[in-house]
């Protein structure tokens, strides 16, 4: 899977057959509660995911990945998964109006070729938490299923401000000179490291199964 | 009778702590009694990260702290930033200075990887891996404000300095006398091409002296993986040159070193280029084939020499050069982003991670 911009999309699509006029989609929201998959099949990917996204109710846009592949259409019907069950989404109570409005709009429009979207949530483990050493003594751990503006952790030189949201870490301001260490961006695994200050932030989630990393 | 009792308790005693010894060694085989520590500590400009499994925390601890002195001790002696060391002190000298014998050796074994890579591509007059790129390398700064690149004249001007027949060794084992001598004032040597390596390979040397059968110590990317982790060799990601937190690949290492030079770990932008740390000494600016270059080899510091040689040739120069020395294998990402690897590398990547 990978991104494709619309001009991307019009080229497989013709390729696969844009003739094969079908209005198939399907949103699902499934497996565990931490992680969210969201399946729609479209011609018109990322205009159709931003709304599909408000429709769902998901606030912040930087929450979703989205993937894109293109696909055959496996049957014409118009369904969709909410909750890991089957739903007829014009009928289930269960699906909220927004997206019961959304499918509807979705079926009028006439189709020239079909696309699968994957919106992914990025996985948030409740588990997943940074670590802050100074000198390889540990001062701060912080839990990254909660969003912080500031977090003030004092080096041996002066003090590095962090900031936590949606589940990533981000350097907003060093005390050190060179400040490599905001040249990083958001980091939601892997380390931060302030020389100067002696300063180590350890994030750790899904590279955990490494014992180390080289580079 | 009083006596009688006595010696009753110290046989007891006794037998206890044989008992006691003796289940202790038996554990001691069994990797089911040891747990992996790990801890962090800092040393020549960059973050050193230890992995002992031991019994317990206080005793992985004294472990790494012996080894950690270790890495403290290299720093003192050759680190050119530390203004204790014999580098720093040739480098300001006018004709050279007598060193110690490991200062020495570093320096020889210095000159013979640069030796055996023209010997190994005779297609180039002269090696890549070059220490006496220095005087040039000062010319930029990568910690200043708004870091500028030199100007080409300054550049051309201090490439004279700089080649390996500029530096003299001069050394005499029985009496314990050893000279380094260098042809101009101005020529120095930067040890960042290998210092981490070396440092790496003396501390695990004091930690197999001291019984520590696995551990893993990583200096700023250059590692070595001592024996294994519970049986299974130890699991190293490739960092992505683009994206800090990504993986390229992961590999599976047991008493091997890996290493990694990238243009992403010392640098600085002006208008657009990077402006990296990993210079090439035939232009005296850094070198464009490669982001990211990466070696296992059987010491670190071997990996960390070659794996400045592979990223400065790129590929396939740097990939041919590596096929050719059966001890070595690499993986080079070249300035389109397009992994290649030598012969050998591809065994050690794990594709079911």
């Amino acid at each position: 899977m990978s991104n494709m911009d619309r001009r991307g999309f019009l080229k497989i699509a013709s390729l696969i057959g844009a003739g094969a006029a079908v209005s198939t989609f399907s949103i699902r929201t499934p497996v565990a509660a931490t992680e969210r998959q969201f399946f729609l099949i479209t011609d018109q990917p990322h205009k159709d995911a931003a709304r599909l996204k408000q429709a769902a109710g998901i606030a912040s846009a930087d929450e979703l990945s989205m993937n894109t592949t293109p696909i055959q259409p496996a049957n014409q019907d118009l369904s969709i998964m909410w909750n890991s069950k089957l739903r007829d989404p014009l009928k289930d109570a269960a699906i909220p109006k927004s997206v019961r409005n959304f499918t509807r709009q979705l079926r009028s429009r006439p189709y020239k070729g079909h696309l699968l979207v994957t919106l992914e949530r990025r996985q948030r483990k409740p588990d997943n938490t940074v670590e802050f050493e100074v000198d390889g003594q540990l001062m701060e751990q912080v839990n990254l299923d909660r969003d912080y503006n500031e977090i003030v952790i004092p080096g041996v030189q002066g003090n590095t401000t962090f900031r936590i949201r949606d589940g990533e870490v981000v350097v907003t301001e060093s005390s050190c000179r060179h400040s490599l260490c905001e040249k990083v961006g958001t980091l939601h695994t892997g380390r931060i490291i302030c020389a100067p200050n002696k300063l180590v932030a350890t994030v750790h989630s899904t590279h955990q199964h490494l014992d180390s990393i080289t580079g | 009778m009083v006596h009688y009792h006595f010696r009753n308790i110290l046989q007891r005693v006794l037998f206890g702590a044989l008992f006691l010894y003796l289940i202790s060694l038996i554990a001691g085989c069994n990797f089911r009694g040891e747990k992996p520590f790990q801890f962090t500590r800092f040393a020549m400009d960059t973050v050193i990260n230890y992995t002992i499994l031991a019994k317990d925390k206080s005793e992985a601890r004294e472990y790494m702290l012996q080894a950690q002195r270790e890495i403290e001790r290299v720093e003192h002696l050759l680190w050119e930033e530390n203004p204790q060391s014999e580098i720093y002190r040739f480098n300001r000298s006018k004709q050279g200075i007598e060193t110690s014998e490991e200062v020495y050796e570093f320096v020889r074994r210095a000159r013979d990887y640069f030796w055996r890579e023209s010997q190994l591509d005779l297609s180039r007059t002269h090696g890549v891996f070059d220490l006496t790129i220095k005087p040039v390398l000062d010319l930029y700064d990568f910690k200043a404000a708004n870091p500028q690149p030199p100007e080409p004249m300054e550049i051309r001007k201090r490439l004279d300095y700089v080649g390996m027949e500029s530096i003299r060794l001069e050394g005499d084992p029985p009496s314990g006398e050893f000279f380094i001598s260098k042809g101009q004032e101005e020529t120095g040597i930067a040890v960042g091409g290998m210092a981490k390596g070396y440092a790496v390979d003396r501390a695990i040397q004091v930690l197999r002296r001291s019984g520590v059968h696995n551990a893993l110590i990583n200096a700023g990317g250059d590692l070595y993986c001592l024996g294994t982790k519970f049986s299974q060799k130890w699991r190293i990601g490739i960092q992505h040159p683009g994206k800090s937190d990504a993986i390229v690949e992961v590999l599976q290492i047991s008493d091997e070193a890996v290493a990694t030079s990238g243009n992403y770990q010392r640098y600085f932008m002006y208008r657009g280029t990077r402006y990296h740390h990993i210079l090439n000494p035939d232009t005296g600016r850094p070198a464009r084939k490669s982001q990211s270059a990466t070696v296992i080899a059987l010491t670190t510091e071997q990996a960390d020499a070659w794996s400045t040689i592979l990223f400065i040739r790129g590929y396939p120069d740097g990939i041919e050069l590596l096929d050719k020395v059966e001890e070595l294998s690499g993986m080079v990402i070249d300035s389109a982003g397009v992994p290649h690897y030598s012969k050998g590398f591809t065994s050690y990547i794990d594709y079911e991670r």
